[in-house]
C-alpha cells in the first residue's frame, strides 16, 4: 500500500513539476511584445508597431495613418489588428499583443483598477458627444417617470455610465429604483419598439434609430451628464493608450508614433471628404453614413491634447472622477491612482 | 483501506496537490492576477460575494434557469423519445425535425427567442429547452430501440396488452439508458444557461463570469467558473440518488 503511495506521489510530483513548466512559460510576463520582436538592429531597420483598433470612430485617425504612409515617413510599420471591444483589446494591451491604440475609457480604467501596469494614458483624441443619450417610451416624458420601469442598457459602457449619473442627478438609485436590463446594441431597437422596456439608453447608430421612432422622448444626452457638465468630457471618452514596455524601449519612435498620429488626425479633421473612401474601406458603411459620422466629431490636436491631458488637465480630471464613479457604483474592485497611468512626454510639441 | 477509499484519497491527495502548486505559482508572481489570480484570491472574492449575498443569488438564477428548461424538455422529449423509439412512423415523423435541430448550437436560438419571448425570464428557459431538447429525445429514443424485441414477445406470448408491454418491459429496460442520456444532457444545459445569460440577463453565474471578463476580474470570472462546478457537482450527487431509488435493480 505504501509503495503504491509512493509510486503515486511521485508521479504527482512530476505533474506538479510539469503544471509549474507549463504555466511558467505560458506565462505572458515572459512573452515579448510586437514592438521588442522587431527590437531596432543596428542597420536600423522600421520598427513594427502592432495598432489595436476597431471600426468605431476614435480608430479614424489611425487607418488614414496607415492608408496615407504618415507612419511609413516616420520609419514605422504600423499593422493594424482589429478586436471587437474594448475589453479585448485592452486584454491584449495587457498581453503584450499589441502596442498602441485606442480604447473605451471605460476598459481602460477597469484594467488600471486590476492592478495592470503596462500600458501608458496618452491622450484623447476625439470628441463625440450628442450623439448618445436615454431614449423613453412616449408615455415617459420625465426622468421621474422611470421609477419602478425597466431601462435597457449595455452594461459597462458610457451609456451605463449615462444612465446611473442621470438617475442620480434625479434623486433616483440605479439598483433599488428602477431595473436595468443589460442588452447589446443590436437588440435594443427590438426590445424598445415591443415596449419591453420603458427606456434605453445606447448610442449612434441605434440612438438615432429609436430616437427617429414616433413618440419617443430624448429623455437626457451625454452632455446632461456631470462628467461632460463639469469637464466637457463624455461618460466614455476614447483614449489612446500605449504599452509602457514599447515606450521605454523605443522613445524615439514613440515620439515619431505621435507625431506621425496627429499629422494624421489633422488631415482628417482638415481634409474629411478625401478621407471617406478610405475609411469605408474600413467601416463598409455608406459615403452617406461615414460623411454624416465624421460631421459629428471633434478631432483634438496636439495641441488640445496639452489642455487635455497637462494643463488644466480636463481629461485627467475626468478619468479620475469616472475611477471613483466606476469604484463607488461597485463596478470595479479598487479606485486607481490615475495620475500613475498617464504619459504625456511623447506628446508632439 | 479498501480500494474505493485508497482511490478517493489519491483524487483528494492529487487536487490538493494541485492547488498548492497554483497557489504557489501566483503567490511567488511568476503569473499576474490580472492572468490568473491565485486560489485564495478566488475563495477571497468568494467569501465577500456570499456576505453580502450576491453570490447565492447567481448560483440560484442559473440554477433555476437550468432546473426549468431542462424539466421542460425532458416532460417533452422523453415521451415522444420513447413512443419514436416504438413505432417506426412516429420517428419518420420527428426524425427531420431533430436532424435540423440538433446541430444547432444554443447561442444560435438567442435573436430569435429574443424577437419571440422577449427578454423574459421565459427566453432563458427557451434557450436551455432548445439546446437540450433533441439531445433527451435522441437518448430516449436510442435507450427505447435498444431493448430486445425477444423480451416484449416474451410478455406479448405470456398475454401482455400495449400498456403493460411498456409498463413492465420497455420502461424498466430502457430507464437506465434514459436517466444516463438525461444526466449527460443536465451537463450541457449548463452550456446553454451560460449562453441564455450573455443577453438581457442581471444575475447568474454566466452574467457573473462575463461582467467580471468586462471589468478584468479574473478572480471572479474563476468563482463563476468553479461555482458552476460545484453546483453540478451537487446536482450530480442529487441525481445519483434519484437514480438509486427509480432503479434499483441497477
Amino acid at each position: 500500500m505504501l509503495s503504491i503511495l509512493n509510486r503515486k506521489a511521485f508521479r504527482l510530483f512530476l505533474a506538479g513539476l510539469l503544471f509549474l513548466s507549463l504555466v511558467v512559460g505560458c506565462s505572458p510576463v515572459a512573452q515579448p511584445s510586437a514592438g521588442e520582436q522587431e527590437a531596432p538592429a543596428p542597420e536600423k531597420k522600421p520598427v513594427v508597431v502592432i495598432y489595436g483598433g476597431t471600426l468605431w470612430l476614435g480608430n479614424y485617425p489611425a487607418m488614414v495613418g496607415i492608408e496615407k504612409g504618415f507612419f511609413d515617413e516616420e520609419g514605422l510599420i504600423v499593422e493594424w489588428r482589429e478586436f471587437p471591444t474594448s475589453a479585448a483589446r485592452m486584454t491584449a494591451m495587457a498581453a503584450g499583443q499589441i502596442d498602441f491604440g485606442s480604447a473605451g475609457i471605460i476598459s481602460v480604467l477597469s484594467l488600471m483598477a486590476a492592478g495592470e501596469e503596462g500600458f501608458y494614458v496618452i491622450g484623447t483624441q476625439d470628441r463625440y458627444v450628442g450623439q448618445e443619450g436615454l431614449l423613453s417610451q412616449p408615455e415617459i416624458t420625465t426622468i421621474e417617470q422611470l421609477r419602478g420601469q425597466k431601462i435597457a442598457v449595455t452594461f459597462n459602457s458610457s451609456s451605463h455610465n449615462i444612465v446611473i449619473d442621470v438617475l442620480q442627478q434625479h434623486g433616483l438609485d440605479h439598483e433599488k429604483d428602477v431595473e436595468l436590463i443589460n442588452i447589446k446594441t443590436a437588440e435594443m431597437m427590438s426590445a424598445f419598439a415591443t415596449k419591453q422596456v420603458a427606456a434605453v439608453a445606447t448610442w449612434v447608430p441605434a440612438f438615432s434609430q429609436i430616437k427617429d421612432l414616433p413618440g419617443t422622448n430624448v429623455l437626457a444626452l451625454d452632455t446632461d451628464t456631470t462628467f461632460f457638465k463639469e469637464y466637457g468630457v463624455g461618460p466614455g471618452p476614447d483614449c489612446l493608450v500605449i504599452s509602457k514596455r514599447f515606450v521605454d524601449e523605443n522613445p524615439d519612435e514613440a515620439r515619431a508614433l505621435m507625431r506621425a498620429y496627429y499629422k494624421a488626425l489633422k488631415y482628417l479633421r482638415d481634409n474629411p471628404d478625401e478621407c471617406i473612401d478610405l475609411l469605408i474601406e474600413y467601416t463598409g458603411v455608406t459615403q452617406e453614413q461615414q460623411k454624416e459620422t465624421l460631421a459629428h466629431i471633434e478631432w483634438l490636436d496636439e495641441t488640445e491634447q496639452h489642455k487635455m491631458m497637462i494643463t488644466p488637465g480636463n481629461f485627467v480630471s475626468a478619468m479620475r472622477v469616472l475611477a471613483k464613479f466606476l469604484w463607488e457604483n461597485g463596478l470595479v474592485s479598487g479606485e486607481p491612482d490615475v495620475e500613475r497611468w498617464v504619459n504625456t512626454d511623447i506628446l508632439p510639441e | 483501506m479498501t480500494e474505493r477509499t485508497r482511490l478517493r484519497l489519491v483524487s483528494v491527495i492529487a487536487f490538493i496537490a494541485f492547488l498548492l502548486v497554483w497557489q504557489y505559482v501566483t503567490s511567488q508572481g511568476y503569473i499576474k492576477p490580472l492572468f490568473l489570480p491565485s486560489p485564495v484570491d478566488i475563495v477571497r472574492r468568494g467569501a465577500s460575494m456570499f456576505s453580502q449575498g450576491k453570490l447565492l443569488v447567481h448560483v440560484v438564477a442559473s440554477a433555476r434557469r437550468v432546473l426549468m428548461g431542462f424539466a421542460l424538455a425532458s416532460v417533452l422529449a422523453v415521451p415522444l423519445g420513447i413512443m419514436a423509439g416504438r413505432s417506426r412512423t412516429m420517428w419518420a415523423i420527428l426524425s427531420p425535425f431533430i436532424s435540423v435541430i440538433r446541430p444547432l448550437p444554443s447561442m444560435s436560438w438567442i435573436p430569435l427567442s429574443l424577437l419571440w419571448i422577449g427578454i423574459r425570464e421565459e427566453q432563458k428557459y427557451a434557450i436551455v429547452f432548445m439546446g437540450t431538447f433533441a439531445l433527451v429525445l435522441l437518448y430516449t429514443f436510442e435507450a427505447t430501440k435498444n431493448i430486445d424485441s425477444i423480451y416484449i414477445r416474451a410478455a406479448r406470448n405470456l398475454g401482455a396488452s400495449n400498456l403493460d408491454v411498456m409498463r413492465e418491459v420497455v420502461l424498466p429496460g430502457s430507464l437506465p439508458s434514459i436517466m444516463s442520456g438525461l444526466k449527460a444532457t443536465l451537463g450541457v444545459s449548463w452550456t446553454c444557461v451560460i449562453s441564455a445569460e450573455l443577453v438581457a440577463a442581471n444575475e447568474g453565474l454566466g452574467y457573473l463570469i462575463m461582467h467580471g471578463k468586462e471589468f478584468f476580474l479574473t478572480d471572479q470570472v474563476l468563482l463563476g467558473m468553479a461555482m458552476i462546478s460545484l453546483t453540478v457537482f451537487l446536482i450530480d450527487v442529487l441525481y445519483s440518488r434519484l437514480e438509486q431509488t427509480l432503479i434499483p435493480w441497477r
